[in-house]
């Protein structure tokens, strides 16, 4: 007598059924953006806005696709926002904001506009605001485990793995004709991936610098005015 | 005496066969990346000193290698070519009014041509750094020059050793993309200071107050 076939699904697709939709909801973002403005803050048709990013001589630095996506992104979300390529305008300022050789605060402003012919090129860039990116995505824990096997049969993996990573972001906005501090955002963004594997390891990646970038971006076009609020929608 | 034949044969094989895998592992130990330095640098913002300059470039300038030996992991070869003397050439042409290059600083010295200055730029060294767990996540690069200037009666200005440092990230895959990046970075600081920092040094500035009281006195 043939035994009833078990209709059952196996175990791991049961596992991977139960605990998906779970993970799906897990491997989410935690953003917090805040930001500090001066009042009086207003950008004309004729003013544009620079990305630089802050260097360092340590391990921690803003990542150069950091600033490349925060800049794209201003530029997309931010309407009449003009936002002037970062590399240009370095080049075009030669040697004064390389970055041995920025102006590390306000202060250091009118003395670096005294040099000869630099009021006159960011007159010609048109920039009017600087945007000093600041703060890096780390790696903050991790844990769990995974092995995986390769025979002549087949091959697979089995366990289960995740990871946190910790996006800490700040943009201060330096306004050049006043060369004074005109406000500043922040963007504190964490987030935790997942990867279970049954046989085949499936990520589930929480984007944490993505979206301290999409915030900080948003913020940043919020603050200098160039999108109404409500245009800029959600993410 | 027949039977030894295939024994020999097989002994060739093996021998062909670990010379092959002695050369293979000898050729993956010994892997160096060769990596070209191609650069621009920016036109300096800056006002040039009402000065006519002599400028001898060093040899080193014009053809400068260096190799970072990597232990257990591959070499770099860091070719400058004369990416350094087109960099010299470019700032002083913007920091001094007029500058004339010599084919030897006894030329210069010789000549009378009226030389307010004579420049002697030199590359002192370069080091890169691959990424390191305990150190840096970064691809890094340092570069020295000195830079000698001498007044038209051989009496030095200065001798001034400047330096430039240049990180950037890793990628995948593609190491030399990143320690060009460092190295480009590394010239350009080193550039920077010296458009800015020249003019600062303590000599320099006595040399440049000494000039405008010369170009300020009437001629009789």
């Amino acid at each position: 007598m043939l035994r009833p076939r078990n209709r059952s699904w196996p175990l791991g697709r049961r596992i991977l059924i139960s605990i998906g939709p779970l993970l799906l909801l897990a491997a989410c973002v935690d953003s917090t953006i805040q930001q500090v403005k001066k009042p009086g803050v207003a950008i004309n048709d004729a003013d544009a806005v620079v990305i630089l990013a802050r260097r360092h001589e340590n391990a921690k630095e803003t990542e150069a696709g950091f600033t490349e996506c925060v800049e794209h992104r201003l530029a997309e979300i931010g309407g009449t926002l003009k936002v002037h390529p970062r590399n240009t305008f370095v080049d075009a300022m030669f040697p004064w904001f390389e970055p041995g050789t920025a102006p590390v605060t306000t202060d250091a402003l009118p003395r670096l506009l005294d040099n000869p012919g630099v009021r006159n090129q960011i007159a010609l860039t048109g920039v009017r605001y600087v945007v000093w990116l600041d703060g890096s995505t780390e790696r903050v824990d991790s844990g769990g485990t995974m092995s995986c096997a390769l025979s002549p049969a087949g091959g697979g993996c089995l366990g289960f793995g995740w990871w946190e990573d910790a996006a800490d972001y700040e943009a201060t906005i330096w306004d050049l004709t006043t060369a004074s501090t005109t406000g500043m955002v922040s963007a504190d963004v964490s987030g935790t991936s997942y990867m279970p594997a049954l046989v085949i390891p499936i990520p589930l990646i929480a984007r944490t610098q993505a979206a301290a970038c999409r915030g900080l971006a948003k913020q940043l076009a919020q603050f200098l005015g160039g999108t109404p609020e409500e245009a800029i929608g959600s993410d | 005496m027949d039977w030894q034949k295939p024994s020999r044969v097989i002994n060739n094989r093996c021998s062909v066969r670990l010379g092959l895998t002695a050369a293979l592992l000898l050729g993956l130990s010994a892997c160096t990346t060769s990596i070209p330095i191609e650069t621009t640098i920016p036109t300096p913002l800056i006002a040039p000193l009402p000065n006519r300059v002599a400028v001898y470039y060093d040899p080193g300038l014009s053809n400068f290698e260096h190799t970072e030996k990597i232990v257990g992991g591959t070499d770099y070869q860091v070719k400058l070519g004369d990416a350094n003397q087109r960099m010299f050439a470019k700032l002083f042409s913007y920091m001094f009014q007029e500058v004339v290059q010599v084919d030897s600083l006894e030329q210069a010295f010789a000549d009378n041509q009226g030389f307010d200055a004579i420049i002697n730029p030199a590359i002192l060294d370069l080091e890169i750094a691959p990424p390191s767990k305990l150190e840096s996540a970064f691809f890094e690069a340092w570069i020295k020059y000195r830079i000698d200037a001498f007044d038209k009666d051989r009496k030095p200005i200065v001798n001034w050793v400047v330096t430039g440092y240049g990180k950037a990230e890793p990628e995948m895959f593609n190491s030399s993309d990143a320690l060009h990046a460092a190295t480009v970075t590394a010239m350009r600081d080193a550039a920077a200071n010296i458009v800015i920092k020249f003019k600062r040094q303590p000599r320099v500035r006595e040399w440049i107050q000494e000039q405008e009281r010369l170009h300020a006195a009437p001629t009789e």
